[in-house]
């Protein structure tokens, strides 16, 4: 993976640096021991690794805000790192860089029933939150598969999803305000505890910004109540197409989910044989549908999505009696990525998103394709949003299958953007995906995307390196060319 | 150039605007104009109008998404969606009657330019949240695209989000994809008369806070209820409205246990009631009474943490007097008077954690108070930054939201 070219007189400078930054956070807050550094060489995309010139765990906004200016002064770049969970390689260290972690950002500040919300620190995990409110009933809707450990402030970072994003959204859905801090040092409150401010939307900009326009320091997360009752159902198909058809069929009645799972064959096996959640073994595909409100409603759904799967050709239908049998259901498809480290030493989860009525003839070219490159693969499937998650297995310690896997995992996510679909639903960019932007966008997209940037960061010291295959200065990006079409800077260093 | 331009497709816009920078002239940027008395006036001589990029383009009802170009009426959208038995979950409101301008005649992109919902914003979310992709042309005369047609997507920085609310001053929409939703089957609302404020916006707070899933939630001073609905009574007190929708079943289950978990008189309005109520409530139909002579009188919009509304409220009617409406975390105020008591307006929303659009007023007052809530010069200095990338020679809607 190509990197903006390191400055050595950054690196030169680093002991005086170290200097600088312990005078901003002091005691063990500024890491420099290589032994202690390699904790950070790489986030949840672990086939990419770099190690920091240094981290620093500031613990205020305050010192946030010291450390950035200081930075900003020297031309040192930064890369922002919440709970290092990241799927797209978002917090992949640079080795001029300084990885500024939020860690030590741990604390709940406000619950506010009355308002519905919770204003936390950034590296509070997704799941406390819940586990915060849920005495009085509520929680915090988006649930990513790592909500145990991931922090609210990369969720911000992502634009995080989860099983359950159909009906309720995702992270930019589920806030309303956030504390930033700018390259510059500004810090910046950005909304709320109400919807809707005026002027430009920067919170839904920053949402999703994978730490490229500024580092969030607070945030104010929506809360829900539960809902009274959730059901689920297990069904199996005879084929892919049969589930895919089901799934279609109970949109189109007007049902929306709370979730609607789908896995493969192959991700039947791996998961049942990890999990022993009960799933079918000789379904081709097999969903699970969550439904949740009340109970008369939840009822009355689950009979009308189960009367159109068995018009649908289900072979397998089993509705949870109990609670643990839903918790069953579930721990076999969230314990997917798990299984499949059972079955390879390393796999990478790509993340393209397709218009749902073409999942039949993307999971044969995924076939197809599997067969070109000789790995194997299995497929988990956000099927109400049409979000996709091919499992690619390789070994990485073998570099000819590392490079296949990614040649493999980039061909997927051309054919999802061929057949209407984008690059990624939910795991971001970063740097996994950054060189196929070219693949969904044109030049002169990426460039009026980078004119955002310029806006936060005209100096490009945050995280470059992520999200964009060639960096623009922004004077040139800022000026004017009257004679569209024709390119003045056609030859720009690629890395 | 003709003192208003009206693009046919894409490339014409493109033309259109290259051609405003050529000549250093700015244009406002209008839809059907329905709204032009929305934001600061803008001073331009030449008028850039989008409806004639029209037409729905791809509409598939089991993805979930429509695009259409970005002058498509909001009627037009609406009626297609009907026919599937879906619609925008956001409920856009027809704000055209507040100004003078006839109803059911506003564009999808004028919606989503200046990021309008309607009661089941507490629900469904804002325009923003429904807005999934788009084709337009910045004020450097360079077409892009951003987003996708899919519901879920991370790709790239949400310049939808930009661009929602962002009253045509980064770039002309030319073409939008949004996220569309099955209609429910039934609706049905749950009214509790004469409360004080107070009591209102507690049981609103309740309701929001519950399990029973409401999808509208208002109140308003009793005098204000026959203008939403004929047969209502101007009783004494404030009248708090719930709105729940869902199958039939559902909706008759949540609506009665919902009377009974609040106790107090009540009255429950029918489907074709319901949705008279809620489309007048959505549209601030009270406050587009006698339009005519009414387009000049102010009408605040304030954006509230809930459980804060009744407080402010009590302080705008003893400190101003006026007439309201909340819904959900949206208060409507129309000051006594001709006055815009905007002093008064502003610091009660902004001492309450919220911001007040003046989204009614003379075009003097407009221009000398300005329309938006001020912000951090750290968050204007940024503002200013984005405006200068997307729009360097200031060609599209200068001044309309803010100087």
């Amino acid at each position: 993976m190509r990197m903006p070219e390191p400055d050595a007189a950054v690196i030169a400078a680093r002991a005086d640096l170290v200097q600088a930054l312990r005078a901003i956070v002091p005691g063990e807050g500024v890491i420099e021991e290589e032994r202690e550094l390699l904790a950070y060489e790489t986030d949840g995309l672990t086939a990419y690794r770099e190690l920091p010139m240094l981290v620093v765990l500031p613990e205020t906004t305050e010192q946030v805000a010291a450390v950035l200016k200081l930075c900003h002064g020297r031309g040192v770049k930064i890369v922002p790192r919440g709970a290092g969970t990241g799927l797209s390689g978002g917090a992949l260290p640079l080795r001029d860089g300084v990885t500024l972690g939020l860690g030590r950002f741990n604390r709940i500040l406000e619950i506010d029933y009355d308002n519905l919300c919770v204003v936390t620190q950034p590296g509070v995990t997704n799941l406390a939150i819940t586990r915060a409110v849920e005495d009085r009933g509520f929680y915090y809707a988006p649930d990513p598969s790592s909500q145990i450990a991931c922090s609210i402030g990369g969720n911000v970072a992502e634009n995080s999803g989860g099983v359950h994003c159909l009906k309720y959204g995702v992270t930019t859905n589920n806030i309303t305000g956030v504390e930033l801090v700018t390259m510059a040092g500004d810090v910046l409150r950005i909304g709320g505890r109400h919807p809707d401010p005026a002027g430009y939307d920067l919170l839904g900009v920053i949402t999703g910004s994978e730490g490229l326009l500024g580092v969030i320091t607070e945030v104010t997360v929506k809360i829900r109540p539960k809902p009274e009752c959730t059901r689920a159902a297990l069904i199996g198909f005879p084929t892919i197409r049969a589930g895919a058809t089901c799934v279609s069929r109970v949109i189109s009645e007007g049902i929306i989910p709370a979730g609607m799972e789908m896995m493969d064959k192959f991700a039947i096996e791996a998961a049942e044989a990890f999990a022993h959640a009960g799933y079918p073994l000789d379904a081709e595909s097999l969903l699970i549908v969550e439904l949740d409100g009340t109970v008369s409603e939840v009822a009355d759904g689950m009979a009308r999505v189960i009367a159109i799967a068995r018009e649908c050709e289900a072979t397998h239908v089993r509705e949870n009696a109990d609670e643990a049998e839903r918790e069953r259901f579930w721990s076999g498809r969230k314990s997917a990525f798990p299984a499949m480290g059972r079955l390879s030493p390393d796999y990478i989860c790509m993340d393209g998103t397709i218009p749902r009525g073409r999942l039949p003839d993307v999971l044969d070219g995924i076939t197809a394709l599997s067969k070109q490159h000789g790995l194997r693969v299995a497929n988990v499937f956000h099927a109400g949003d049409g979000n996709l998650h091919p499992l690619i297995l390789y070994d990485a310690n073998d570099a000819d299958q590392l490079a296949r896997a990614e040649a493999f995992g980039a061909d997927i996510l051309k054919l999802c953007v061929a057949e209407g679909g984008v690059l990624s639903g939910e795991h971001g960019i970063g740097v996994e995906k950054r060189d196929l932007m070219p693949a969904m966008f044109d030049d002169a997209d990426l460039k009026h995307q980078q004119r955002l940037k310029c806006a936060f960061d005209p100096d490009g010291l945050l995280n470059p390196g992520k999200m964009f295959p060639e960096l623009h200065r922004c004077a040139e990006l800022g000026k004017m060319h009257v004679h569209h079409g024709k390119l003045p800077f056609p030859h720009l260093p690629r890395f | 150039m003709d003192a208003q331009v009206r693009p046919a497709d894409e490339s014409e816009l493109v033309d259109a605007i290259m051609g405003l920078v050529a000549a250093g002239t700015p244009a406002q940027i209008i839809g059907a104009g329905t709204k032009q008395g929305f934001g600061r006036p803008v001073n331009a001589a030449v008028t850039l109008r989008l409806d004639g990029l029209a037409g729905i383009q791809a509409y598939a009802p089991d993805e979930l998404t429509l695009t259409c170009g970005a002058g498509t009426s909001l009627a037009t959208v609406e009626a297609q969606l009907r026919e599937h038995g879906q619609e925008l979950a956001f409920e856009p409101p027809d704000l055209g009657p507040l100004y003078g301008a006839p109803s059911g005649t506003a564009t999808i992109g004028g919606v989503l330019g200046c990021n309008l919902a309607g009661s089941r914003r507490v629900r469904a979310g804002g325009a923003r949240d429904h807005f999934l992709g788009f084709r337009a042309v910045s004020g450097r005369g360079e077409a892009f695209k951003a987003g996708g047609h899919v519901v879920k997507n991370v790709s790239g920085y949400d310049l939808c989000k930009l661009l929602a609310g962002s009253f045509g001053t980064l770039a002309t929409l030319s073409e939008v994809t949004v996220k569309v939703l099955p209609r429910a089957e039934r609706a049905a609302t749950l009214l509790l008369p004469g409360r004080t404020v107070d009591d209102a916006v507690r049981l609103l707070i309740a309701a929001w806070q519950s399990s029973l899933e409401p999808s509208g939630l208002c109140c308003m001073p009793a005098e204000l209820a026959p203008l939403l609905l004929a047969s209502l009574p101007a009783d004494a007190g404030c009248v708090a409205a719930i709105r729940f929708e869902g199958p039939e079943g559902s909706v008759r289950d949540r609506a009665g246990r919902m009377r009974d978990t609040l106790g107090g008189p009540s009255q429950q309005l029918g489907e074709a009631e319901s949705g008279a109520f809620w489309k007048a409530v959505t549209d601030a139909a009270p406050f587009a009474e006698a339009a005519a002579v009414q387009v000049a009188r102010p009408l605040w919009r304030l954006s509230l943490p809930p459980a804060s509304a009744a407080g402010v409220i009590q302080q705008l009617v003893v400190r101003s007097g006026g007439s309201w409406l909340l819904d959900g975390s949206m208060l409507w105020f129309a000051p006594a008077g001709d006055t815009s008591a905007g002093d008064i307006v502003r610091a009660e929303a902004e001492g309450a954690g919220g911001t007040a659009t003046l989204l009614r007023a003379p075009d003097s007052v407009r221009a000398a108070e300005g329309v938006f809530p001020r912000q951090g010069a750290g968050i204007e200095r940024i503002a200013a930054a984005i405006r200068s990338g997307f729009d360097p020679s200031g060609v599209l809607n200068p001044g309309r939201l803010g100087a």
